[in-house]
C-alpha cells in the first residue's frame, strides 16, 4: 500500500506537477483547466527529461538526493510564482456544453479505462522482450547515476565466411543507435525516488498514463481545433470512442504499452502535444505556446527517432499545404516567423545548439543512420504496403471514415477559406488532411518521399490522424442529417455506431491475451538473481531465448554489459543471417563438441541457464559441468574450468 | 437561446452557472478513475510477482556455486509440500551414500548441510516426499 502511494506521488512529482505549474504560469489565460491538466503530462515529461539529461553534464550525479533537491526546488519556485501571480484559467473547455455531453464524456472515458484495465490485468506482469531491453538501461542509469553510452560488447565469428563452423570471440564494442536517452530517464527517476523496482508494474503503468493522456490530447485538440464549429465537440467525443473504447488494444494502443514499445508511446504523445501547441501558437499568436511546441519537439528528438522522422514529414507537409492553400499566406508566414522572436526562444535555440553539438547528440544522428533512412527504399519491407494492408492496420472502418472525413472537410474548407472568422478552422482542416495524407503517402508510396524505413512501422502512425478525420466524419454526418425525421436520424446514428462497432469490438476481443506466464517469469527472475549474485567479474553468463520466459529481463540482475548474459537467439536467426556467430547456439545445443569447447573458452562462459526439459539433458556430463541450481523451469549449469 | 432537439449538446447560459461538472470536477474524477485503475493493476502485478501467491514451484541451489560447499538451499513455494526427501549419491549415481528429508515451510527456505556434498562428483536428488516424480538434481 505504501509502495503504491509512493509510486503515485513520485509519478505525479515527475509527470504532472512540473508541467501543470509551468503551463498554469505561462498559458492559463489561454487554456481551460482541463486543457492545462491534460497538457501537464507531456510538458512535465519534457521538463523532467531535459533536467535529468542536463544534470550529469553539469556535474550532478543522478542520485535520489540530487534529483529530489533539484525537482523540489523547481516545484517550490513554480508554486511560489503561481501563488504570487494569482492565476486564473480560461473558461471551462466544456463551457456551453450540456450535462448530457459531460456525462457522455465520462461514460466513454470510464469505458476506456475499464477496457484497458481488463486488458492489462493479463499483461501487467513484466515479461515483454522489448521492455526488458529498455529497463536494462533505466536500471543502469539508477546504478551509475549518469547518462549511458548506448553500446554493447559484440561477438563475431573468427571466420565470417564459415560462420556456422567457426569459433567466435569478443571483438570489441559497438554503438546501439536504437536506444535513445529520453526513453529511459523517466523510469529511472521514478524508481530512484519511489524505490519501486523497474522489474515491476511501474514501467507499464507510466506508459499507460502516457497513453491515456495521448487520447485526451486528441480529445482536447479536436475540441480546440474546431471549437467554432457546432460539430467540433461532437467529433471530440467520437475520438474517445474510436481510439479509447474501440480498437483499444491493437495498433499503437494497449499492445504497445504491454509490449514495451516505449519510444512510440512517448513519441505519439510528444507529436500530439507539439501539434497542439503549434496550433495555439499559430492561431492565437502565442509565443509561449510556440515555445512549448518547440520544446516538445526537441525532447522528441532526444526520445524517439522514428517519431521525429514522421513528425518532420508531417510538419513539412503542413507548412507546404498552408503556403499553397491559405489565401493570406504572406500574412500567415509573417505571423509564424514572428513567433521565433522572443528572448526565451532565442536563448533556448542557443542552449540547444551548444548542448546538441558539444555535449550530447542523440545516438541515432549520424551520417550512416540518416542515409540509411532517407533515400529510395530498396528492401522489399520498405517499398510500401498495399492499400488494403494500410487500411487493416488503421482499422478498415476508421480508414474509410477518415477518407469520408477528408472529403467532408474539403467542402467545409471551401466555405471558411476566405472568411476571417473561419481562418482557424481552415488551418485545422489543412493540418488534419495534410497529416493523414502525408502518412498515407509515406506508407503507400515511400519512394516518392524518399522514405527508406520499414513501411509497417510507419503505418502505425496512421491511427491518430485517421481518428481525427473519422471522428470529424461521424460528427459532420450526424450534423448534416439533423433535418431528417427523428426516427431516421436515430436510425442513422445506430447504423454508424454498428459500422464501427462491428469491426472494433471483435478487434478488442481478438487482441485480449491469455493468462500471464507469471509463474514461469518469477522463476526466471529467481534464476537471474542467483546468477547475478555469484557471477565473477572474469566470467560471462549464457542463457537461452527460445524457451525461457522473460529471459531479456535477466540482464537487469547482472548489469555489467548489455550483452550479458549472452543469448542463444531464435533458431531462425542463425539461418537467416549466415555471417552471424554460431557459438551461442552451439554452446547450448551441442555443448560437448570441439567447437563449443573453443567457444566456451573464448567467451569465458561460466553459468549457463537453460530450460530444464528442453536443454537440460545436454549438460549431463558431470565431468564438464556442475549443476548448481534448478527450479521447475530453469536449470543453471556452471562450466568446470579446471 | 432556444434549444432545438438537435442541439442537445448546447445549453443555456443560465444553466451553466448551476453546472456541477466543471473542468475541475471532471479532472478530479478522471484522476480518481486513473488511480483506481492503477491500484488494481499494481495489486494484480504484486500478486503475480509474489513467488508464493497462486504458484506451485520450488528450487534447490548450491549456496556457493563456485567454491566447494557443503550447503544446499531449498526454497519452497509449492501449494502442498513441506517435506522434501534427498539422496546423496556417489559420482554417476552408482550408489546412495545417504538419504534423508528436510522440512521446509511454504514460503520459506532451509539449508541442507552435509560434508558428503564436498566430494567432487557428488550428486544430490531432491523430491517432495509425496511426489517422487518431481525430481530436481544438483551435482558438483
Amino acid at each position: 500500500m505504501i509502495d503504491f502511494i509512493l509510486l503515485i506521488l513520485v509519478s505525479a512529482f515527475f509527470l504532472v506537477v512540473p508541467g501543470f505549474l509551468t503551463v498554469t504560469l505561462l498559458l492559463a489565460r489561454r487554456l481551460s483547466f482541463l486543457e492545462v491538466a491534460v497538457a501537464s503530462v507531456p510538458v512535465s515529461f519534457v521538463i523532467t527529461t531535459t533536467i535529468l539529461l542536463v544534470m550529469p553534464y553539469a556535474g550532478l550525479t543522478l542520485t535520489a538526493l540530487n534529483v529530489s533537491i533539484i525537482f523540489g526546488f523547481l516545484t517550490l519556485t513554480l508554486l511560489t510564482l503561481c501563488w504570487r501571480k494569482r492565476v486564473t484559467f480560461a473558461a471551462d473547455l466544456f463551457y456551453g456544453m450540456s450535462r448530457f455531453y459531460r456525462i457522455l464524456f465520462f461514460v466513454l472515458f470510464l469505458a476506456m479505462i475499464i477496457a484497458k484495465t481488463f486488458y492489462f490485468i493479463n499483461t501487467i506482469f513484466p515479461t515483454a522482450t522489448d521492455l526488458g531491453h529498455h529497463m536494462y538501461w533505466s536500471q543502469w542509469i539508477i546504478q551509475e547515476g549518469r547518462i549511458p553510452l548506448y553500446e554493447k560488447t559484440i561477438v563475431d565469428p573468427l571466420d565470417p565466411e564459415q560462420a556456422a563452423t567457426s569459433p567466435a570471440a569478443f571483438v570489441g564494442v559497438e554503438r546501439i543507435p536504437d536506444f535513445i536517452i529520453g526513453e529511459h530517464l523517466i523510469f529511472s527517476a521514478v524508481s530512484l525516488l519511489s524505490g519501486v523496482s523497474v522489474v515491476s508494474s511501474m514501467p507499464s503503468l507510466l506508459l499507460y498514463l502516457v497513453q491515456i493522456v495521448t487520447i485526451l490530447l486528441v480529445f482536447v485538440s479536436l475540441f480546440r481545433f474546431f471549437k467554432r464549429e457546432s460539430w467540433g465537440p461532437h467529433a471530440a467525443l467520437w475520438s474517445i470512442f474510436l481510439l479509447g473504447v474501440l480498437w483499444s488494444f491493437s495498433g499503437a494502443q494497449a499492445k504497445f504499452v504491454s509490449g514495451g514499445v516505449v519510444g512510440n508511446i512517448f513519441g505519439n504523445m510528444l507529436i500530439l502535444s507539439s501539434i497542439y501547441f503549434f496550433f495555439i501558437a499559430l492561431t492565437e499568436q502565442s509565443k509561449r505556446a510556440f515555445f512549448f511546441g518547440l520544446w516538445s519537439n526537441v525532447v522528441l528528438v532526444y526520445t524517439h527517432h522514428l517519431s521525429t522522422f514522421i513528425f518532420a514529414y508531417v510538419l513539412l507537409a503542413f507548412i507546404l499545404s498552408l503556403l499553397i492553400f491559405v489565401p493570406a499566406r504572406m500574412h500567415l508566414l509573417r505571423r509564424a516567423l514572428a513567433l521565433f522572436w522572443a528572448p526565451y526562444t532565442l536563448l533556448f535555440f542557443i542552449g540547444l545548439g551548444l548542448f546538441f553539438f558539444f555535449v550530447h547528440i542523440p545516438s541515432y544522428i549520424n551520417p550512416e543512420a540518416i542515409s540509411s533512412s532517407v533515400g529510395t527504399p530498396t528492401k522489399s519491407t520498405r517499398t510500401g504496403l498495399p492499400l488494403a494492408q494500410l487500411m487493416e492496420m488503421a482499422a478498415n472502418a476508421r480508414y474509410l471514415l477518415a477518407i469520408a472525413g477528408m472529403l467532408a472537410l474539403m467542402s467545409v474548407a471551401k466555405k471558411v477559406r476566405t472568411s476571417a472568422q473561419g481562418q482557424n478552422t481552415f488551418i485545422a482542416i489543412v493540418l488534419c488532411i495534410s497529416w493523414f495524407a502525408v502518412i498515407t503517402l509515406m506508407v503507400l508510396y515511400p519512394q516518392y518521399l524518399q522514405v527508406n524505413i520499414l513501411s509497417t512501422r510507419v503505418a502505425t502512425y496512421i491511427a491518430y490522424p485517421a481518428v481525427f478525420l473519422s471522428s470529424i466524419a461521424l460528427a459532420l454526418l450526424l450534423l448534416r442529417a439533423r433535418t431528417l425525421p427523428r426516427y431516421l436520424y436515430i436510425g442513422l446514428g445506430m447504423v454508424l455506431f454498428f459500422f464501427v462497432a462491428v469491426e472494433g469490438i471483435p478487434n478488442n476481443i481478438a487482441s485480449l491475451r491469455d493468462a500471464p506466464a507469471a509463474e514461469e517469469a518469477v522463476q526466471t527472475f529467481h534464476t537471474a538473481r542467483y546468477i547475478g549474485a555469484h557471477l565473477p567479474q572474469d566470467q560471462w553468463a549464457l542463457k537461452d531465448h527460445n524457451y525461457i520466459t522473460a529471459d531479456t529481463w535477466m540482464k537487469i540482475f547482472m548489469p555489467r554489459d548489455y550483452s550479458n548474459p549472452l543469448s542463444r537467439a531464435f533458431f531462425a536467426r542463425y539461418e537467416s543471417q549466415p555471417r552471424r556467430e554460431n557459438c551461442t547456439r552451439e554452446m547450448i545445443t551441442n555443448p560437448h563438441t570441439e567447437l563449443a569447447k573453443v567457444c566456451f573458452d573464448n567467451l569465458s562462459i561460466g553459468p549457463i541457464a537453460v530450460d530444464t526439459k528442453e536443454d537440460g539433458v545436454s549438460f549431463s556430463d558431470q565431468a564438464k559441468f556442475t549443476k548448481v541450481y534448478e527450479n521447475n523451469e530453469v536449470s543453471v549449469f556452471w562450466r568446470k574450468t579446471k | 437561446m432556444k434549444i432545438t432537439r438537435f442541439q442537445y449538446f448546447g445549453v443555456k447560459l443560465s444553466d451553466m452557472r448551476k453546472e456541477v461538472l466543471t473542468d475541475k470536477v471532471i479532472v478530479c474524477l478522471i484522476t480518481i478513475f486513473v488511480i483506481a485503475s492503477f491500484a488494481v493493476l499494481f495489486a494484480v502485478e504484486r500478486v503475480q510477482s509474489s513467488p508464493l501467491a497462486g504458484k506451485d514451484w520450488w528450487s534447490v541451489s548450491f549456496v556457493s556455486p563456485l567454491e566447494p560447499t557443503s550447503e544446499i538451499l531449498i526454497e519452497n513455494y509449492t501449494t502442498d509440500h513441506t517435506t522434501f526427501r534427498y539422496e546423496i549419491q556417489s559420482e554417476g549415481g552408482a550408489r546412495i551414500r545417504k538419504e534423508g528429508s528436510v522440512n521446509v515451510e511454504k514460503g520459506s527456505s532451509e539449508v541442507l548441510s552435509d560434508e558428503l556434498l564436498l566430494d567432487l562428483g557428488a550428486t544430490v536428488i531432491f523430491y517432495p516426499a509425496d511426489n517422487t516424480n518431481d525430481l530436481k538434481t544438483l551435482w558438483r
